[in-house]
């Protein structure tokens, strides 16, 4: 979908069709970033790459993955060893079940978990250097400023960018009802597309 | 999440209502709330643990304590009413391997390690290749804590526009001439609505 016809969208709902009250430059960057947050949403956008697990280590760091894809993450959506899923757990389940888990090594790791926004666990961690494939969510590029500028998203979610965005535009003119009206239908929960 | 871009966004959603100096002081505000969401938490060795010393200060930038381990180990926290039940009252001064920790004084900056350390940690002069994996450090302390980061950092650069919301919120609630309780509502509402969509399972 071209980011043009998204903006001529928006100014239509918003009932400003030539843009004389929000500039077309300023409804493009509220639309870029509309695509960007319905992509967090519905984890839209997920890549699949290659990560080596260090012997007796149970944590890392997100960065480490963003080093590999050169590509900013919003959040690790699944890791996989030898082609099985590991189960996603809590690790503060872990740490209640084994004070030992920082250090807890064995044959092969089966559970993995969030620690906070950046760092994961791999639990429990391999004795030896390991390959395990890791499933990112990644932050969409910002667009250019041309009309013509593809925003990479599937077609399905069209309907919820131009809602966000429809209700960025509100904000800006400071009509509170409309922005109301417009988020309730923006912020309705959407299902993981990679699930 | 350059400054930059939020105050590009704060200006566009906020038709450039919002002063320098109240955008640099409700940004500070928005991170320091980032870290009490668990937005970035670091592992950090702490300095070498000597048998004689029990306590240590955590530094500025760790907000949130979230783990203490001494060696494997994951301490327990204990009040000193629990730590006068499981040790007796002699509990300040048994030496062995740590197992619980508390904290001192009115600050949960101070923790103490129980029992006292009863022997030196083994922290390398040189830097560790792996300080998490086979390098890690016996003897030493290690936490988990939310930090406070001056400068946003870069994998933060996808909650420009939650922060921009937060932003706008606190800017626009202030005793200013700028002054919108309304719009600082809605700023708000739509910050609280995104924030679990966007970053499932943080809260």
């Amino acid at each position: 979908m071209k980011i043009g016809t998204l903006v001529d969208e928006v100014l239509r709902r918003t009932r400003d069709p030539q843009g004389l009250g929000t500039p077309r430059e300023s409804v493009r960057l509220l639309v870029d970033h509309a695509a960007r947050l319905v992509n967090m949403m519905a984890a839209a956008r997920v890549v699949e790459r290659e990560f080596v697990l260090e012997p007796l280590r149970t944590l890392y760091d997100l960065d480490e993955v963003v080093h590999t894809l050169g590509t900013p993450v919003a959040r690790l959506m699944a890791i996989r060893v030898d082609g099985v899923d590991l189960v996603r757990g809590d690790w503060r389940d872990t740490a209640r079940l084994d004070r030992l888990w920082l250090r807890r090594h064995g044959p092969m790791p089966h559970t993995w978990a969030p620690v906070g926004g950046n760092l994961f666990m791999v639990y429990p961690a391999p004795p030896a250097v390991q390959m395990m494939a890791v499933l990112t969510l990644v932050v969409l590029p910002p667009l250019s400023t041309s009309d013509d500028a593809d925003v990479d998203m599937p077609e399905e979610l069209r309907g919820r960018i131009l809602d966000l965005a429809e209700a960025f535009v509100f904000m800006r003119r400071r009509q509170p009802t409309d922005v109301r009206r417009a988020l309730e239908r923006a912020t309705v929960p959407v299902p993981e597309m990679s699930s | 999440m350059p400054a930059a871009e939020i105050r590009e966004l704060v200006d566009v959603l906020g038709a450039a209502l919002v002063s320098d100096e109240a955008f640099e002081r409700n940004l500070r505000t928005v991170l320091r709330e980032l870290g009490g969401k668990d937005a970035r938490i670091i592992a950090r060795v702490l300095e070498p643990v000597s048998p004689s010393s029990a306590t240590m200060v955590l530094p500025d930038e760790l907000v949130h304590l979230r783990a203490v381990f001494y060696d494997d180990r994951q301490l327990d926290y204990l009040t000193h009413q629990q730590l006068r039940a499981v040790f007796g009252p002699d509990w300040r001064s048994r030496k062995g391997a740590p197992i619980a920790y508390t904290t001192e004084g009115e600050s949960w900056r101070t923790i103490r390690l129980v029992p006292v350390p009863d022997r030196p940690s083994e922290l390398p002069l040189i830097p560790l290749w792996s300080p998490l994996g086979a390098d890690y450090p016996l003897g030493a302390i290690m936490v988990l804590a939310a930090e406070l980061t001056d400068l946003p950092p870069a994998m933060l650069e996808w909650l420009d526009m939650w922060t921009a919301l937060s932003v706008l919120a606190l800017a626009l609630a202030e005793d200013s001439p700028r002054r919108d309780v309304e719009m600082a509502t809605v700023f708000d509402e739509a910050a609280r609505a995104l924030y679990p969509l966007i970053a499932p399972g943080r809260l």
